[in-house]
């Protein structure tokens, strides 16, 4: 069986860092099976270098720290899909979706693909917490308000998605404190997805 | 300023008849790039027809008549967005949206670029005179059974989308009596667009 792994969190809270640890250790797992990680942040910043309008448009709405419309995050994910579900590889998603009625039309795609039981994987830290992270890794696209409004919608937007989940008997939730060092939040998500006996 | 002009009804009311006249009277007036045209139908053809896993899988929904997952629906219309929008191009769209998941992400495009108080032409035209439209069209899915099958997915998939544009203060729904002839029908739409 393949697995289906969201990742699903405030910036900062280290999806980033686990998703590829996750993948080595699925690597070790099972060899065999071909993994496709999607980072939807990367995507989207190889996006906006685009001179299409759209592509102008959604850069000047990132430069602003807002929201992108739904309709382009669904495309880029989307493409992504098409590409690269062959095979019924293991999947791992970073950063999709973010609002409820995105992850309505995730879970259309999911049965699409016939995905089976995706486990959705929630990196909880508190919002201070976040911030500190953010305001030390600080990458150039980075500034203090840009930070502090991308923490905010989360709270609007993304934090509604992740109760969707939560009880939702097609997926398996798990909720894992990611104040924590590294490691011990990849042995505790190896340990309850069920990956390590 | 540019319009958005989503035509909307059952199969068989006329929206690809009427999208056509009032695509021809805009680039008449406007000029020949002044308008993209989406027809949602034509892009599903051709991507069932390529080869992929993917397509294959949607080849299939198709031929049992079930109805396509939304994100394969908005995948091809958010393509044909990023590909053709230009700055200040009209927009018609003609068998988009369909269900009322994909009119809230057609929703966020629309804001996105920029469109205000889009318009909605609801062709509002009788399940007989559809049907009898459908038969005499003839193409090979115009089975008396298939016919009916879309239908009866219009009452529950597109019929709650009408609703949502029909009350809605951020769109221009007009409301077209959609039995009459082609012509009139015509008349009827230009002047609710106020053309």
């Amino acid at each position: 069986m393949s697995y289906t792994f969201i990742f699903i969190g405030r910036s900062g809270a280290g999806k980033g860092t686990q998703a590829p640890l996750l993948e080595e250790s699925l690597k070790k797992i099972d060899s065999t099976t071909e993994i496709v990680r999607m980072e939807t942040g990367n995507i989207f910043r190889s996006f906006i270098k685009g001179d299409k309008w759209a592509q102008q448009k959604a850069k000047s709405i990132t430069d602003a720290g807002g929201l992108q419309p739904e309709f382009l995050t669904i495309n880029l994910w989307s493409t992504f899909f098409i590409e690269h579900f062959r095979n019924d590889p293991h999947i791992i998603i970073d950063g999709t979706p973010r609002k409820p009625f995105e992850a309505t039309v995730l879970h259309g795609a999911f049965e699409f693909f016939e995905r089976k039981k995706p486990i959705v994987v929630y990196l909880n830290v508190t919002r201070d917490w976040a911030t500190e992270k953010l305001m030390a890794r600080k990458r150039n696209d980075d500034t203090a308000e840009g930070i502090a409004k991308r923490l905010a919608w989360f709270d609007t937007e993304v934090l509604p998605t992740i109760e969707y989940y939560r009880h939702n008997p097609a997926y398996q939730f798990i909720e894992i404190n990611g104040e924590r060092p590294v490691s011990e939040v990849h042995e505790e998500l190896l340990v309850r997805s069920g990956l390590k006996k | 300023m540019s319009n958005a002009y989503i035509f909307i009804g059952r199969s068989g009311s006329g929206k690809g008849t009427q999208g056509a006249l009032l695509d021809a009277l805009i680039r008449g007036r406007d000029g020949a790039d002044s308008l993209i045209y989406l027809e949602t139908g034509r892009l599903f053809r051709e991507f069932i027809k390529a080869d992929g896993e993917s397509n294959r899988m949607a080849k299939a929904i198709n031929e049992v008549g079930g109805l396509q997952p939304e994100f394969l629906t908005v995948h091809l219309w958010s393509n044909f967005f990023v590909k053709n929008f230009r700055r200040g191009v009209n927009i018609i769209t003609d068998g988009t949206p369909r269900k009322l998941l994909e009119t809230g992400v057609l929703d966020t495009a629309f804001s996105f670029y920029g469109f205000k108080k889009p318009y909605v032409v609801f062709l509002n035209t009788s399940v007989g005179e559809c049907k009898k439209r459908l038969l005499a069209r003839g193409r090979a899915d115009d089975t008396p059974e298939d016919i009916n099958s879309r239908l009866a997915w219009y009452e529950t998939d597109v019929a709650p989308s009408v609703d949502f544009y029909r009350n809605n203060p951020n769109y221009n729904f007009c409301d077209v009596n959609g039995d009459q002839s082609v012509e009139d029908v015509f008349e009827d739409i230009k002047k609710q667009l106020g053309l």
